[in-house]
């Protein structure tokens, strides 16, 4: 028996009738970093929005802890344990940062007081947040919002966090910072999916990586068996 | 201080109307053009709980509560859900409104029905200047409503949530918030406040089918002066448009006082585009 959390099987999916993906197949397991790598407009994201609910399922099936997400409404699947951090640091940029984290622990179901206890987890992981609580989301650096997004999505205590180009528009100082953090949660036991252009970095921290283009995985291989790193990044462009 | 008093007391339901319409605004990005109809079918139902059915105060504001809270539910379900994006749920709502306006002609005729406040009727003396006390439970509930509505939105987590949807709904789906049901909330909500305000403005405006359209005018009028989704924006936008408006009749003359409060929301939004109180919104591309 498989011990993935989720498991995607020839996943078809797209933008209403639209398909922009047409036959996805991988694994997330807790304690480990699943890269999806390839080219822009290859079916990463579209593929990861699948995953949360927000993109209709065309078909292949989706098995998150031994039950299907088919039927199950994304908001719903934030409650189940399944966090998506959007690519573009997507935050609520009006609130403080407290109050987008807070929004993090939403499907949670605690009271206001409970989740502030909530918050020093976060903290730790992040302290310039603590530092930046009172201040809008929308005026802190890219990096610092980055640490927002990811912040939120810990604060539902997900089993599986996906990551949708977390470097993204950042300098490399903040990228090595960010991608720190996301093996600490590796090791803390989270199944990690992760979606990079940065394919060095998602290597790094990866222990499987699936290539994607057109809509159709490529290259599916662990990365303990990836002897050419070359062959990936050829895979990656298409190639 | 009488035509102040007056003035504000106007302002009052106009802001009434517009937090009605920003709190449709803030919780889905639209407007519900039927909401100063749901004012209109709440001061109908105070009418018949009072005078038809002579229940007692309080039953009466529990009754227009109900009453338009369902009616706004019933909107929100036939109106607005079924209808994929903004443009054409103003289309719908108005539609929606419009139906209602017939609905009260239907039932209560077209002659202005006279509802009872359950204070006194005489005018009392405050600080020189002469008001009803029903309009000072106007100007009292508007600015309640908006400080209420101010403490939902920054304290709980729902509040918080709603205003997370107005920036960006998916991402607060992504969050665990369910949409659908907050909007849904937001407009059986405005449906109760409706209710509970036609039980207060229907002594000052009088129970008439034609009332939803002039409110709904003035409302908007002042949503724009304060700026769209701003609640304290609401508020001072209608007080200014009840102060304008009394000032120009007492002064220029009552065919002024249309003119007057145009001038100056074109005047608003000449010095700042987005309102009083209204922000530019912000798009990540």
């Amino acid at each position: 028996m498989s011990d993935a959390l989720l498991s995607v099987a020839n996943l078809a999916t797209g933008y209403g009738d639209l398909r922009a993906v047409w036959d996805v197949s991988f694994e997330a397991r807790p304690g480990q970093v699943t890269a999806l790598l390839g080219r822009n407009g290859s079916g990463k994201t579209t593929t990861l929005r699948a995953v949360a609910g927000l993109n209709p399922l065309h078909g292949g099936e989706l098995v998150y802890d031994g039950r299907p997400l088919a039927q199950i409404s994304a908001h719903a699947r934030v409650k189940l344990g399944i966090s998506y951090v959007q690519e573009g640091k997507r935050v609520f940029r009006e609130q403080t940062v407290q109050e987008n984290l807070l929004l993090g622990g939403y499907s949670l179901g605690l009271r206001r007081r409970a989740l502030e206890g909530e918050l020093a987890r976060i903290h730790e992981l992040f302290p310039i947040l603590r530092d930046k609580r009172d201040s809008p989301a929308g005026s802190l650096s890219g990096g610092q919002q980055q640490m927002v997004a990811i912040g939120q999505a810990l604060m539902a205590r997900p089993r599986l966090l996906m990551l949708d180009e977390p470097s993204g528009g950042l300098a490399p100082s903040v990228v090595a910072e960010v991608m720190a953090r996301v093996a600490e949660l590796k090791a803390s036991g989270l199944a990690i999916v992760l979606v990079e252009q940065a394919v060095e970095a998602a290597v790094e921290i990866a222990d499987h990586v699936t290539v994607i283009d057109v809509g159709k995985v490529v290259v599916s291989s662990p990365v303990a068996e990836i002897d050419d790193l070359e062959r990936i990044k050829d895979a990656c462009m298409g190639r | 201080m009488t035509l102040i008093y007056a003035g504000l007391s106007l302002g009052a339901v106009y802001a009434l109307v517009a937090i009605g319409y920003n709190i449709v605004f803030v919780a889905s990005r639209s407007f519900n053009f039927a909401q100063a109809q749901l004012m209109m079918i709440g001061a109908f139902v105070a009418y018949a709980g009072h005078v038809t059915f002579g229940l007692p105060a309080v039953a009466v504001i529990v009754l227009a509560m109900v009453v338009v809270m369902v009616i706004a539910a019933i909107e929100e379900r036939i109106a607005v859900r079924p209808v994929a994006d903004h443009q054409t749920q103003l289309i719908t709502t108005l539609g929606f409104g419009t139906v209602l306006t017939g609905l009260a002609q239907l039932i209560w005729g077209t002659q202005p029905l006279e509802v009872p406040f359950i204070g006194s009727k005489e005018a009392i003396t405050l600080a020189g200047g002469r008001v009803y006390t029903f309009e000072i439970g106007l100007i009292v509930m508007a600015v309640v409503l908006v400080v209420g509505i101010h403490l939902y939105t920054r304290r709980r987590l729902n509040g918080l949530a709603v205003v997370a949807m107005s920036q960006d709904a998916e991402a607060a789906v992504l969050r665990g918030v369910n949409v659908r049901m907050l909007a849904f909330s937001a407009f059986a909500v405005t449906g109760l406040l409706a209710g509970l305000m036609g039980f207060f403005i229907g002594p000052k405006t009088f129970a008439v089918a034609t009332l939803g359209s002039a409110l709904a005018l003035k409302g908007f009028v002042a949503l724009a002066i304060g700026g769209f989704g701003s609640f304290y924006g609401g508020l001072a936008g209608g007080f200014t448009v009840g102060l304008v408006e009394e000032h120009a009749a007492r002064y220029l003359g009552s065919e002024f006082s249309n003119l007057s409060v145009f001038a100056i929301l074109l005047l608003v939004l000449m010095i700042r585009p987005t309102g009083l109180f209204g922000k530019v919104q912000e798009r990540m591309v």
